[in-house]
């Protein structure tokens, strides 16, 4: 099957500093796709390429078959292509209805309101509140459903569980799971590696800007000294 | 009273003009000196449709109509490019364009003032407290506080409102769920320029039109966006209010110390609250 996404050799900068080195990845569609990796190993990065936020200098991006690299944010969202960023990306001065209400599709989708809200009830009862005032998997819950607005072929989540409870993380991953179920392709990066490989079918591991190995996730459990060189554990 | 009322109708105009400044500022960080070149261009805009026409609610109309299509004409060619520079170029860029407006304005209308009739309509007195007030200055009133409530109720209730409010707290994520930010800032943008080119056109009858009539409320309001804080509307209003009341007051209890006045207020407010009486965040 081809893939849904196909970065090939992506090079990015932060000014001087060359933080990913030729980092290629492709996620089939259907499939969950973890990316693994240390602190500053380049994960945020990467998703932050493929979004359009910090634009790759060399490299090319392939999504359903379009070259997309160099693509305006906005566009690759209406293209199909959404990020749920790190720390979740709330609109403090936005309530959550509106919050929900603003994001837009790509296409006549699937997700309807009604069916973020039978899927994160939550929120449902809590429409009139500040985003801001949200617990922790409320927020996140909002971040997904916001995404989920915009009838995305490619869920790009930027380590959902970080500050979670352990019960919130457990509600998320059912969350997520029906998602997968429902055959929405995801690109996650997360650190809590229990959730991660619950979760996905295949893994990325990324150190110091490289790709360091991909595979079925399953395999990584074999591969001790791999895991412990580029993931500390 | 007099003096109160002055003073609201001061803070009208400021308010007018503020907000457009502030808002640029705030959502697109962007510092556009040339704010009161816009407001000079909309009174001379609006001196030359009433002349021609006859009539003061054509130059009402075309005025803010003149000066956001100016402000658009000027973004896309220069501002665009400024948007991610630093702040001292995008200073000294807008800085030399109030010259060019300036000299803009001298060419096509002279060097002497000129002056825009008072609408029919609003000509007259009305007594409040038993003392006579023009019925303009009202109106001028009217306009600022209609402007304001719509502007809230814009922001604050509408979905491209909520759309703009997305941008201003994060941008990045507004763009990842497929809001255009940028073109949401360039109405906002536009919409900032007319109503400078209005707070143009209103004022003209009150302070007539001379070339550097810009360069008297630009300072003026940019007090108003630093007391305020800078994007934020209400910030802006409450900014207004304050340099409106304490300029009019002023300059009637204590001539000789008027600009001093709002300086020291200014002062104070940057060392209370650095970031603005109603900062955005």
């Amino acid at each position: 099957m081809s893939p849904l996404l196909d970065a090939r050799d992506l090079q990015v900068y932060y000014g001087p500093s060359h933080v990913l080195q030729g980092v290629s990845l492709a996620v089939a569609p259907g499939t969950v796709t973890a990316l693994l990796g240390r602190n500053g190993a380049g994960k945020t990065t990467t998703l932050r390429a493929l979004m359009g936020l910090t634009p790759p200098r060399a490299g090319t991006i392939t999504f359903d078959g379009a070259a997309i690299a160099g693509t305006r944010t906005s566009s690759l969202a209406r293209l199909g292509l959404t990020l749920v960023p790190e720390h979740r990306g709330m609109f403090p001065s936005l309530s959550v209805a509106e919050s929900l209400a603003i994001a837009r599709p790509s296409r006549a989708g699937e997700w309807s309101l009604d069916r973020v809200l039978d899927l994160f009830p939550r929120l449902a009862e809590r429409l009139q509140s500040r985003s801001g005032h949200l617990s922790g998997g409320e927020q996140q819950m909002l971040a997904i459903g916001r995404a989920l607005l915009t009838q995305p072929r490619l869920l790009m989540l930027d380590e959902p569980t970080q500050g979670l409870a352990p019960l919130i993380v457990a509600e998320l991953l059912g969350h997520l799971q029906r998602l997968k179920g429902a055959g929405l392709t995801i690109l996650l990066v997360e650190q809590n590696l229990g959730f991660a490989s619950t979760l996905a079918d295949r893994a990325v591991l990324l150190g110091k800007g490289q790709v360091r190995w991909a595979g079925a996730i399953a395999e990584l459990a074999g591969q001790a000294e791999l895991a412990h060189t580029w993931l500390g554990v | 009273m007099i003096q109160l009322l002055n003073a609201l109708q001061l803070s009208m105009l400021l308010f007018l003009l503020a907000i457009g400044l502030s808002v640029v500022f705030g959502l697109m960080n962007f510092i556009n000196l040339a704010h009161g070149t816009l407001y000079m261009i909309g009174a001379y805009v609006g001196f030359a449709v009433a002349k021609a026409t006859g009539t003061y609610w054509a130059a009402f109309l075309v005025a803010p109509l003149a000066a956001a299509i100016l402000g658009l004409v000027l973004y896309q060619l220069l501002f665009k490019r400024m948007q991610h520079q630093s702040p001292m170029r995008q200073v000294l860029l807008t800085f030399g364009l109030i010259y060019v407006g300036l000299d803009a304005v001298r060419l096509i209308w002279g060097n002497y003032s000129q002056s825009v009739p008072v609408p029919d309509l609003l000509k007259g007195q009305v007594t409040i407290l038993g003392e006579p007030y023009p019925l303009y200055r009202l109106f001028i009133i009217g306009l600022g506080l209609a402007v304001l409530v719509l502007l809230h109720i814009g922001l604050e209730r509408t979905k491209l409102g909520a759309m703009v409010r997305a941008g201003v707290d994060d941008a990045e994520t507004a763009r990842s769920i497929g809001i255009d930010t940028d073109r949401v800032f360039i109405l906002v943008f536009a919409l900032g320029c007319g109503l400078a080119g209005l707070a143009g056109i209103v004022a003209a009858p009150v302070l007539s039109v001379y070339p550097g009539m810009d360069m008297a409320i630009l300072i003026l309001t940019l007090i108003v966006v630093v007391v305020g804080g800078p994007g934020s509307l209400k910030g802006a209003a409450l900014g207004a209010l304050l340099i409106g009341m304490v300029d009019t007051f002023g300059r009637v209890f204590l001539p000789e110390l008027a600009l001093v006045m709002i300086y020291a207020v200014m002062a104070l407010v940057l060392l209370v609250r650095p970031q603005g009486l109603l900062p955005i965040k």
